[in-house]
């Protein structure tokens, strides 16, 4: 009996050895994000650390802090050490392709999440926003809910707020809320200036066309963390009669939204979801499938005051 | 003295010859060379007008009645996906009687025993849905995602000025109520939002079948 025990045992602490050492030969994944200094990639680069880790990876996350020679450095490091995949936030959709092409060249397969590439052939895949249709959807918001509030004025002026003006989803954003706005001839665009996607230089752009511009009654944000910072000159400077609508589906803005403050709309990304399935599609590249769409856009929705019940931060409820 | 003329000859010649031989263009202009409107009205446009008998498209009465009793079912027969999304396109074709026209559309009503207009047949054209819906352009067809959504705005633009916004002119100043238009057009829902009525349908033939007069 005592020697079936051990026996037992034994095989225990065998079979514990061997899975170990299959959890361990899964290798490292690389999460490479154009900026830790906003929640919303934060939420991208966690979901997809937390979906690679489930499936088995060591995961290391890279800082690219919005800078490409940063981004670059990065790829160096990951083509040396081994890495076996990697799940990409690109910092610029032209000035990103050369790293993209050196993991490929080193037999890396790469899948860009949220952001894309301007080039075809080089990601297995590149799931992103439809940062194009959430400008539209946003255009669409924008001009019924600014012309009932002001009904009575022939020309509606606003300001819009761009984000880093080499990033894909700055323009795609724009292009998309512009291609509905600019169709309305009530509507005037007095100031568009770059914020940089970034909270406090929201903030202080806001202060600047606020005083430039006094007669504005909107301001368009490429994302949420602009919107916020406009959010806060617009309060500091007692205008209750601007509105600001913003783009992400973000925290505070969610709540924003909610608390019925004067960011009256934003765009839902689902920034989970895509991490969740570039870290899923990786570990099944690694497995062998080699069928993957190239391009995967991944729905947005409009966030208003009359929908706002069923949806989160960062996601549906 | 004379070794160094010849060669400062041999270089300038050289240099001479290469600047020949090159023709430099500013980078700006490559990247303009790619004309969204142009492409759009000389490719896309006739290529989407030679394939609409061929789209795969739905009764637009059967559409609605199967939104009534079970939108889910409906969106599984009748609607197609693109990508990662909730949204579901929807190409549909038939006739209805116009409810009342504004500068921007015409309300239909499909059922004739129906509560309420189902359609808002618009002149305004936004978004992807035409593209998205017919798949007459795809995203990887594109190195730069940019350029696919400005041949599907310049698409949009021609639907609106080919399509919507000659009949739509034609109606202004006529008593249209109770006349009847046929029409083959697309529009895209959330799966899990209640149906909104009136749906806005883009569309992409449009005709006055019956009556205004």
């Amino acid at each position: 009996m005592r020697r079936l025990i051990v026996l037992v045992v034994v095989a225990a602490i065998f079979l514990v050895g061997v899975t170990s050492v299959f959890a361990e030969s899964k290798g490292k994944v690389a999460v490479v994000i154009s900026t830790l200094n906003n929640p919303w990639f934060v939420v991208l680069a966690d979901a997809a650390k937390q979906r690679a880790e489930e499936l088995g990876y060591e995961v290391t996350v890279f800082d690219s802090q919005n800078d490409t020679a940063k981004e670059s450095a990065h790829f160096d490091t990951i083509i040396s050490a081994g890495f076996k995949a990697i799940l990409f936030n690109p910092t610029d959709a032209d000035g990103s392709i050369a790293n993209v092409r050196r993991a490929k060249q080193a037999g890396i397969p790469v899948f860009c999440i949220d952001r894309g590439i301007n080039a075809r052939g080089l990601a297995v895949a590149q799931i992103y926003s439809d940062n194009y249709y959430g400008g539209v959807l946003m255009g669409e918001y924008f001009v019924k809910f600014m012309k009932e509030k002001f009904k009575d004025m022939k020309t509606i002026p606003y300001a819009e707020l761009l984000g880093i003006l080499s990033a894909q989803p700055t323009w795609d954003r724009s292009n998309g809320f512009h291609s509905v706005v600019d169709n309305y001839k009530e509507f005037v665009m007095v100031a568009q200036q770059c914020a940089e996607f970034d909270r406090d230089t929201g903030f202080k752009v806001t202060e600047q066309i606020l005083q430039a511009h006094p007669e504005i009654k909107a301001i368009w944000c490429g994302n949420d963390a602009m919107a916020l910072g406009a959010l806060k000159a617009v309060e500091a400077a007692g205008r209750k009669d601007i509105f600001i609508f913003g783009f992400d589906g973000a925290e505070d803005v969610i709540y924003a939204i909610q608390e019925g403050k004067q960011i009256v709309a934003t765009i839902m990304q689902f920034p989970k979801l895509m991490s969740r399935l570039a870290a899923e599609w990786a570990d099944q590249y690694l497995r062998g499938e080699r069928q993957f769409p190239e391009i995967v856009p991944v729905t947005v929705e409009l966030v208003t005051t009359e929908n706002i019940g069923k949806y989160a931060p960062y996601g549906r409820k | 003295m004379r070794k160094r003329i010849i060669l400062t000859s041999l270089v300038v010649l050289a240099a001479f010859l290469i600047y020949r031989s090159c023709k430099v263009v500013p980078l700006s202009s490559i990247k303009a060379s790619f004309d969204p409107k142009a492409y759009a009205h000389t490719v896309v446009w006739p290529k989407l007008q030679s394939q609409l008998a061929d789209l795969k498209k739905a009764d637009a009465y059967e559409v609605l009645e199967a939104f009534d009793t079970n939108p889910e079912e409906a969106h599984e027969k009748f609607a197609k996906t693109v990508g990662v999304s909730n949204y579901r396109y929807y190409i549909v074709e038939g006739s209805g009687q116009i409810v009342s026209v504004d500068e921007d559309g015409i309300l239909v009503q499909v059922r004739p025993d129906s509560e309420k207009p189902e359609f808002y047949i618009t002149s305004r054209v936004f978004g992807n849905t035409i593209v998205m819906a017919t798949g007459i352009i795809k995203m990887e067809d594109f190195d730069r995602i940019m350029d696919f959504n400005l041949v599907s705005t310049a698409l949009n633009q021609i639907v609106r000025d080919e399509v919507a916004l000659p009949i739509m002119s034609s109606l202004k100043d006529r008593n249209v109520q109770g006349a009847v238009v046929r029409f083959l057009g697309l529009f895209n829902v959330l799966k899990d939002d209640p149906i909104k009525y009136p749906i806005n349908v883009i569309p992409l033939r449009l005709e006055l079948i019956q009556g205004g007069y």
